[in-house]
């Protein structure tokens, strides 16, 4: 019986708010949430997400469906279709390769393994970032956008992949075996590979942040080029060690044989010999008793080659060497800085209270250590010491960096000077064309242009002069490091 | 028919997130009656249960707006109801109401109905506010609202058989109204 009544309480649904407060409120709330969005634009993640949550709808009462459209999408993918796209970051295909990536370093079990995916993803990101720099159908401030994001992701790739790579090696630790070296090699490879092909994007992009980020991730991947670097020249500088005092050993056994020979009494000699002339039954073995350890020595070696050898490191150096030597021109710049800093220093008096005049004065001698620090990495370099050259160029890199830092903020302080300069010749030259024009005949406007001409083209002269003298000119490098660098270096870059 | 409207909502959710106003206000077209009924009858005052109804939608649009996702909108909009009852009811403990609202909750608990007749109402508004809070609200969630039990269950945040027994609990105490 109760039930009847409780059916009857249905009724009750009549019961509701009046029409007018009902009208009011929602008014009220759609004026909030317009007033709250005003700026919002409806993103291309939230149509996807309508768009999946109808799609799942209709696909989830069929798992044939399902099935069918999960072909269809490897079909497409497998075309090539999204590879075409997948290079834009605001794409959905773009979105959908990352997650993919995502997925594999999920399944990336060992540490191992995530340093090769992470150096397989950051190679991508360097060719996406190549191709968004190709791109000339797109806004300059979207390739801005997806450069930055882009090279961005592929220094969290090589981040990540280092980390991993120092897991690696604390687990390994006590026993630093083929696989740490031979991870370590790859990780400095597409390190170098990745510090060179970005170079690419900034030769194609104009825009001067870009060129900014890029050049701040070029410099983060050296750090990190530079640590396995220096992993990998150990490696190599002990590997050698190693083989040097077994051949050491070898020389010393070998010796220790032969006067143990002279020693011995002439039937013992000849029951030795006749000993021998059994086992030496041919070339090789004879050659195998006479240098007991020489397989050893074969097999060691043949080890380092497997995983590390001298010659690939200093092809990775060498590389480094080159890039040093093209960053000597920027230096140069400093020379420069310096005049111009020099020049509104004296014209204008507020200026010499800027950090920058005391900072500029501070690296004036910057272009000269860089030369001296190049020739003597060079030095190093032919005399075989890695390591030291290794330091050399570090050095060298250090020195850049400071100097761009200030070379840039020159050119800001530079930019602005000229823009004033500009406003000002302008307005005088108005006023003058004015005053001439009412005062001089057109033979004597011509005549104070004139001198005006002159005095340009005197300041210009002087100017290329004291430049041409401060400016310190790229090494030519040598033939061992260029040999060593897979890509020859440009001629123009060596002139 | 309850997946399809939960989707509706969660579509008309991601608009209003990206700017569209009105999706929020058919979202409201959708539930402030609903919410508006089940308030009403457990404050049993109309103006408290407008101003916790629009209170409700405001709270929930601020959450949304801050960025936090909401995946059942019914749901939640129940529990942020009965979250403002039950502050209502707290903050009420603490301060001394006018006369007229302790007058007007005051349920003659002698009606006594056939439930065979057909009900005017008031009575059987009168029968329901009869019935305690806990199982009154679910009542109206289950009778009124015609919501399931699983529904109930997770608005309620108790457990389907807990909310079987207070259904049952109903129905003993209706029992007392019901003509012999």
């Amino acid at each position: 019986m109760p039930e009847r009544l409780l059916k009857q309480f249905k009724k009750l649904d009549q019961t509701g708010p009046s029409a007018e407060w009902q009208e009011g409120v929602r008014d009220f709330l759609v004026k909030r949430v317009s007033q709250n969005t005003i700026t919002k634009k409806a993103s291309w993640q939230s149509s996807l997400e309508i768009f999946s949550i109808v799609w799942v709808r209709k696909l989830l009462p069929s798992p044939v469906k399902m099935i069918t459209a999960l072909i269809i999408l490897t079909l497409v993918g497998g075309t090539g279709l999204m590879a075409q796209a997948s290079y834009i970051p605001s794409g959905a295909f773009y979105t959908a390769k990352r997650f993919g990536e995502n997925v594999q370093l999920v399944f990336a079990i060992t540490p191992q393994s995530e340093t090769k995916i992470n150096l397989k993803f950051a190679e991508e990101r360097k060719k996406e970032a190549v191709k968004l720099a190709k791109k000339e159908d797109i806004k300059p401030e979207e390739k801005k956008e997806y450069i930055n994001t882009v090279v961005k992701s592929l220094k969290q790739n090589i981040s990540a992949a280092q980390t991993s790579l120092d897991i690696v090696k604390e687990r390994e630790k006590e026993n630093q075996n083929s696989d740490t070296i031979k991870l370590t090699k790859e990780l400095t490879e597409n390190v170098s590979q990745n510090i060179d092909d970005l170079e690419e994007v900034k030769a194609i992009v104009s825009i001067k942040e870009v060129k900014a980020v890029v050049t701040q991730v070029q410099n983060e991947l050296e750090k990190v080029e530079d640590d396995s670097l220096k992993d990998l020249i150990k490696e190599v500088e002990k590997k050698e060690k190693q083989d040097n005092s077994e051949v050491k050993v070898e020389l010393v056994q070998a010796e220790a044989t032969s006067t143990e020979s002279e020693l011995l009494p002439e039937e013992n000699i000849d029951g030795y010999q006749a000993e021998v002339a059994v086992e030496a039954s041919g070339n090789e073995t004879t050659e195998a008793f006479a240098d007991p350890s020489a397989d050893q020595v074969k097999k060691t070696k043949e080890g380092v080659t497997e995983t590390v050898t001298r010659e690939e490191v200093q092809q990775i150096l060498a590389k480094k060497i080159t890039r040093a030597n093209k960053k000597i021109q920027e230096v140069g710049k400093i020379a420069e800085a310096f005049d111009l800093v020099e020049t509104i220093k004296d014209a204008d008096e507020e200026i010499a209270d800027y950090d920058v005049v005391k900072e500029v004065s501070n690296v004036v001698d910057n272009p000269a250590q860089v030369q001296e620090a190049l020739t003597q990495a060079i030095t190093l370099f032919d005399n075989g010491n890695l390591a030291k050259a290794l330091d050399k160029v570090i050095e060298i890199k250090e020195i850049t960096t400071k100097s761009e830092a200030i070379i840039s903020r020159i050119e800001e302080i530079k930019e602005s000077q000229e823009a004033v300069d500009k406003n000002n010749k302008d307005n005088n030259q108005q006023k003058a064309s004015t005053s001439t024009s009412e005062v001089l005949p057109e033979s004597q406007t011509g005549k104070v242009k004139g001198v005006v001409e002159v005095v340009d083209v005197d300041l210009k002269k002087e100017s290329s002069t004291s430049t041409s003298e401060t400016t310190p000119k790229i090494i030519p490098l040598k033939e061992s490091v260029k040999k060593k660098v897979q890509e020859p270096v440009k001629a123009e870059n060596l002139k | 028919m309850q997946e399809s409207s939960q989707i509706e909502d969660r579509i008309l959710i991601i608009r209003a997130t990206e700017g569209d106003a009105e999706a929020f206000g058919l979202l409201f077209d959708k539930y402030s009656k609903r919410i508006y009924r089940f308030i009403y009858y457990k404050v049993s005052r109309t103006e408290i249960a407008e101003d916790l109804t629009s209170q409700s939608f405001l709270k929930t649009w601020e959450h949304l707006y801050e960025g936090s996702k909401i995946n059942n909108f019914q749901q939640w909009i129940y529990r942020v109801a009965r979250n403002l009852v039950i502050d209502y009811y707290r903050s009420r403990e603490k301060e001394e109401l006018p006369l007229i609202y302790q007058e007007e909750e005051i349920i003659d608990g002698s009606l006594i109905v056939d439930p065979e007749s057909s009900l005017k109402l008031e009575e059987l508004k009168k029968l329901l506010l009869s019935l305690k809070s806990d199982i009154r609200e679910i009542v109206i969630l289950k009778f009124i609202e015609d919501l399931s039990i699983k529904e109930i269950a997770k608005i309620v945040d108790k457990s389907p058989g807990n909310v079987r027994v207070i259904i049952h609990r109903a129905i003993k105490e209706l029992k007392n109204n019901i003509k012999d």
